[in-house]
């Protein structure tokens, strides 16, 4: 069965004016159908009291002269009256006088409370169920004389009914049949607007166009709701201007802040080049000229003065060399990176097979894993590895046996790659210092560098998304971890894709 | 028969006379003694080569050229003066080499593009730079000496 709620209101309207109109017929009908009753049976007993007066005032004569046959006489002229069963005049003793029996019908003996004659009304009538007995006294001159009793049925009465309940029966059709027409009108008013309302709010929904009015006319309930739902669109549309506009300045912000930045990376590419340039010209004048010095004047200069120009040239040089590598670490931080999935392995043994081809005399024992693939920009990738796995058999040096453990594993969804070594290590409470540009833990006459490796490993990390971090021990060994990106193959995370300019 | 390699003339365009003397250093330690001639850039070489503005009554001569070329220099740079030694007949065919001290250099892919396809990077040790010259300039000269000549 259907929950009430689930029923349209469109049905529930008519089921609702449907249901009171039946009511109402039905007690209207009730109504009429008793007062019908009643009012038959009220005339029935008014004739038949009346029948009872007329013949008891005729009887008086015959009472009092005991003459049995008037009296029959007078009431046989009750076979007229088809509803009489039976008729009875009863003597003041209480015996039966004269009577009158209905032809044809049965005989039938009943008893009756005789009234007595000086208490109660002249005339009584009750009712026992489809049949009524009427009592009259009949007096003459306050002399009580006997009393008529008249029995009669009620037979019209149930034709009466029948026709009551017909009538009631077809008004009840006809009242339903208004109510339902009724119904629909007001469906058109009510459920057709309602239902108005909703198209035009699925239509809204679909098109996104908040921009339009709802039709609000009249003063009911609807119209209201008409005129909320009119305000509520004007608040969104207010908003989604507001939002586009928000948009729209937001777009033209960041394509200012791009061709600013685009400008700013173009600058900063051109002074790193005039850096490159123009520093390095002074560089190659007092190198060069410092050489040529020694070699022209060598005769003219002694050992103090050749010595005091090679460290000239080696520092000219190691300049030469800090201005390469602040070079290399500006390029990484603006080269457009190129995403594609990285054999992790086949870049690993590349950096693995250059690194131990120029560390040929060393002892050096490499424990390595399987490595997952990474998303990421490949060269750059490549140089991570160089410069750890280089990093790793520089701090070893010291070590007769050098061991480094390469390996992975799977963390928050992403790939963390590690490389172990036994070497020098580190203090950790310098780790800070470690990914910094030129930052060195170690002197440079213990391990030859300029600081740039970690540096510019940590921005090519950072660059892919990933964050680097350490542990070590002094004397004990140090061990670089870097988390990159699982490669999924719904592509690249967009928030890679933007960090790559251009 | 082939040209003297002697008789070539290495034309240096270089704005930096600091480098201008290390160069020339540098071919007197490698013993090349071709004459050089130097010209301060761009715009000054092209005057010389196509004898125009200050060089436009300097004769002509038919002796044979290589060409040391500096990219950064300032009037006219080394690019510049690339496309008009490309696009005009006879000096097309000039061999050249070009000096850049980066391997950034924006202008090195323009030269290759120009056809230019020997270039030094401009060491800062004296020696490299002597060898590196050494080299490009030798291979040059040999060149003009065999290749170009027969082709006249």
């Amino acid at each position: 069965m259907e929950k009430f709620s689930n029923i349209s209101i469109r049905k529930k309207l008519i089921l609702l004016q449907a249901t009171t109109a039946f009511i109402a017929l039905i007690i209207c009908c009730s109504l009429f159908v008793f007062n019908g009753i009643a009012t038959f049976r009220l005339s029935a007993q008014r004739k038949m009291q009346s029948i009872a007066r007329i013949i008891g005032a005729n009887s008086v004569s015959a009472l009092m002269f005991m003459d049995q046959d008037a009296d029959s006489v007078l009431l046989y002229k009750l076979h007229q009256e088809t509803d009489i069963i039976d008729a009875v005049v009863l003597d003041k003793k209480g015996q039966v006088f004269a009577s009158f029996y209905r032809p044809g019908a049965p005989r039938e003996n009943y008893n009756f409370n005789f009234p007595k004659p000086d208490e109660g009304e002249m005339i009584t009538s009750e009712f026992s169920g489809d049949k009524l007995l009427v009592k009259y006294k009949i007096f003459n001159d306050k002399v009580f004389l006997g009393t008529i009793v008249i029995r009669s049925e009620l037979g019209d009465l149930k034709l009466i009914l029948r026709n009551y309940i017909m009538v009631a029966t077809l008004v009840l059709i006809a009242g339903l049949i208004t109510a339902v027409i009724i119904s629909l009108f007001l469906e058109k008013t009510i459920s057709k607007r309602l239902l108005a309302l909703v198209s035009k709010t699925r239509e809204i929904a679909d098109s996104h166009n908040y921009a339009v009015h709802i039709p609000a006319e009249g003063r009911d309930e609807i119209a209201v709701l008409s005129k909320e739902f009119n305000a509520l669109l004007l608040q969104i549309n207010t908003m989604e201007t507001s939002l586009k506009n928000a948009n729209a300045e937001l777009e033209v912000r960041v394509q200012q802040r791009t061709v600013e930045l685009e400008t700013a990376n173009k600058e900063l590419e051109s002074f790193s080049y005039s850096v490159s340039h123009d520093l390095k010209a002074p560089l190659r004048a007092i190198n060069g000229f410092t050489e040529i010095l020694v070699k022209k004047y060598a005769d003219k200069i002694d050992d103090k003065g050749k010595e005091l120009a090679r460290v000239i040239v080696a520092n000219g040089k190691k300049m030469g060399q800090l201005i390469e590598d602040l070079l290399e670490f500006s390029r990484i931080g603006r080269r457009e990176m190129v995403f594609t999935e990285v054999s992790m392995d086949e870049i690993l043994q590349m950096a693995l097979t250059d690194a131990m081809n120029m560390n040929k005399t060393r002892n050096i024992v490499i424990n390595k894993e399987k490595l997952p693939p990474a998303l990421g920009d490949r060269s750059l990738l490549v140089q991570v590895w160089t410069n750890l796995i280089s990093n790793a058999i520089k701090y070893t040096g010291h070590k007769e046996k050098a061991e480094i453990t390469i390996g992975s594993y799977e963390e928050d969804g992403r790939n963390i790659y590690f490389i172990k070594d036994n070497g020098a290590g580190f203090d950790m409470k310098y780790k800070d210092k470690l990914f910094k540009v030129f930052q060195r833990l170690h002197g440079s006459d213990e391990f030859e560098g300029t600081g740039i490796g970690l540096a510019n490993v940590s921005r090519i990390i950072t660059r892919h998304g990933g964050t680097i971090w350490t542990e070590a021990k002094v004397n004990e060994g140090a061990a670089f971890y870097f988390s990159l990106p699982v490669v999924n193959r719904k592509g690249v995370p967009e928030i890679l894709l933007k960090t790559s300019v251009n | 028969m082939n040209t003297p390699i002697e008789s070539i003339e290495i034309v240096l365009i270089e704005d930096n006379q600091d480098d201008v003397d290390l160069i020339k250093a540098a071919l007197d330690e490698n013993n090349i003694l071709n004459k050089v001639i130097h010209l301060k850039d761009g715009a000054d070489a092209a005057d010389f080569i196509f004898h125009e503005g200050n060089y436009a009554s300097l004769a002509a001569d038919s002796s044979p050229k290589v060409i040391m070329l500096d990219l950064n220099m300032p009037r006219m740079g080394g690019i510049d003066l690339l496309k008009r030694l490309k696009s005009d007949g006879p000096s097309n065919g000039i061999p050249i080499v070009v000096f850049t001290s980066s391997k950034d250099d924006p202008n090195l892919k323009e030269c290759y593009r120009l056809g230019v396809k020997n270039y030094i990077i401009k060491p800062l040790d004296f020696d490299q730079f002597k060898t590196a010259i050494n080299k490009s300039i030798k291979g040059l000269l040999l060149y003009v000496s065999q290749v170009r000549h027969s082709g006249q």
